[in-house]
């Protein structure tokens, strides 16, 4: 069984309906990883949130999500809440919002642990303390004791790492989770990832080919709510088809061009221009 | 050699952080000729965004001096600072914060023309419909854009808003700060270009603050690399790009991902 199985996915919202994805199709298996790359509006965080059940109440949801089999569309809230963090888990983008700023780090990820298994915080103390260690913090006691503003971007991100870990999901989501970082801090957080999402499934959301590139093997392109290009990763770098990827390609290798001199943007090749 | 546009010499910034005093930049000396590009590169915490705010007079350094075409700025309130609000313009990393949401797209562009300290060194130009759609459309924006909010603009279209009114005073430097890091990689080039034509075309220097090796690469003629607030490299981009001297730097060069 696949991990997910999209069928004709359309989302739209409020009373205008105005269509954030349309008639959107792929499957995940078990332990694949698949990249979703597009720019913002293209609706592609809006797909990273009806995978886990996270859309907002005025979205208009039709076709089909299966997730381990189960229909995720149409089911009650009750339900979805359940197979969150122990089916699938979400990273976020911005570490500091997605923390609680007024809770020490180690309770939020012991408060994310018991709640899916239905035992007290201060049993999973220990596991928390673990956790934090697996995903590169050199002095778990301290983190655990800190509030998210005392700790840097990275080691917020790891802490939100360790947290949609932590019950051991089968499918992960991350949403842009290196944007925020500076350059040496992606690269840890990146290869952090790498060795914590084997043997699970991921869905990767990004604007950033290079980032996407090191975590997936396949990659959908996305285009105003609908998939342009998809395929593996290598492939599409080294012949992109589509306009809309041969310029997002050609803007993001920047060290090609001489310096100083004009950079081909994305409008470029949409007009048809090269 | 000609006298520095802005030079800051042995400065020391120290930030209290929970009570207890925090050196942010340690003995920093860094110098930008008139029509010069400077990038200053680091990671997170290496002191170079507080490098940008100390050449703006933006904070006070705790040791050490700050001058704009020779006259100190440190130390000086902040209505003796008019040369330096004239002649050096700042674009900051997030358009969401740096614009205000409450004022329309031609108000923001023309705040700067209506500065007494701005127009108290003549030769600006009065705070026009005219005037306002020539920075618009200098920057690739229609001019109808003028009577828009800035949520209603894309983030780059934002991004190139803030940049005109950096560019509306008529400034000697611009400083920017990560200004394409929360943008697209789609958007990306576009604001690139659009700076790297507006400090050739007016002879404008430039302090480009960045995590992004590649874009300092493509923007400067030279490099300040910070680490934990200190200047650990300078020189030629080409030299320091072929041939990092600090491990730091080569850290940086290693972490930089491209396609």
């Amino acid at each position: 069984m696949n991990s997910l199985e999209v069928t004709g996915l359309t989302i739209a919202f409020g009373r205008r309906a105005s269509v954030a994805v349309d008639d959107l199709s792929f499957t995940l298996g078990k332990e694949e990883r698949l990249g979703i790359i597009g720019q913002s509006g293209s609706g592609k965080s809006v797909t990273a949130l009806a995978m886990i059940g996270l859309l907002p109440e005025n979205a208009h949801v039709t076709g089909s999500i299966l997730l381990n089999g189960r229909e995720m569309v149409g089911r009650p809230e009750k339900e979805l809440r359940a197979l969150r963090g122990n089916e699938v888990s979400m990273i976020f983008q911005e570490p500091m919002t997605a923390l609680d700023p007024t809770m020490r780090v180690g309770r939020q990820i012991g408060e994310a642990m018991a709640l899916y298994r239905r035992v007290r915080r201060g049993h999973v103390q220990g596991e928390v303390l673990e956790w934090l260690e697996r995903v590169g913090m050199t002095d778990p006691e301290r983190v655990a004791r800190s509030y998210p503003d005392e700790l840097s971007g990275g080691q917020r991100q790891r802490a939100l790492v360790a947290m949609a870990l932590a019950n051991e999901p089968g499918l992960v989501i991350c949403d842009e989770p290196t944007t925020a970082l500076d350059v040496i801090v992606q690269r840890q957080i990146l290869d952090l990832l790498d060795v914590q999402l084997r043997g699970r499934a991921s869905l990767f959301v990004s604007h950033d080919l290079a980032v996407v590139r090191q975590v997936c093997d396949r990659v959908l392109v996305m285009l105003q709510g609908r998939v342009v290009e998809s395929g593996r990763i290598s492939d599409i770098i080294d012949d992109p088809q589509h306009p809309y990827t041969r310029g997002l390609v050609a803007a993001a290798r920047i060290g090609n061009h001489p310096p100083g001199t004009r950079l081909p943007t994305v409008a470029d090749f949409r007009e048809g221009r090269p | 050699m000609t006298e520095p546009l802005l030079a800051v010499e042995g400065a020391e910034v120290t930030y209290r952080r929970s009570g207890r005093p925090f050196v942010a930049l340690h003995d920093v000396t860094v110098r930008v000729q008139p029509g010069e590009r400077v990038g200053i590169v680091g990671g997170s915490g290496s002191g170079k965004t507080t490098l940008a705010r100390l050449m703006l007079g933006l904070i006070q350094p705790s040791a050490g001096t700050v001058a704009f075409k020779g006259a100190r700025v440190d130390g000086l309130p902040e209505r003796a600072l008019g040369e330096l609000r004239a002649g050096a313009s700042m674009v900051f990393q997030d358009p969401n914060s740096s614009l205000n949401p409450r004022m329309e797209v031609g108000d923001i562009i023309a705040e700067p023309l209506r500065s007494p300290r701005l127009r108290k060194r003549g030769g600006l130009p009065a705070p026009t419909p005219d005037t306002i759609a020539a920075a618009l459309e200098a920057v690739g924006l229609d001019a109808a854009m003028a009577a828009r909010f800035p949520h209603q603009l894309s983030g780059g279209q934002r991004q190139r808003v803030a940049i005109a009114r950096a560019l509306v005073s008529d400034p000697e430097v611009l400083l920017a700060d990560e200004p394409v890091s929360a943008l697209d990689v789609s958007v990306r080039a576009q604001v690139l270009n659009l700076l790297s034509d507006a400090v050739a075309k007016r002879g404008l220097a430039l302090v480009f603050v960045s995590h992004d090796l590649a874009v300092v690469r493509h923007l400067c003629q030279r490099v300040v690399v910070m680490q934990d607030g200190r200047v650990v490299e300078e020189g030629a981009v080409e030299d320091v790009f072929a041939d990092p001297r600090h491990p730091y730097t080569a850290r940086l060069l290693a972490a930089t991902l491209s396609l």
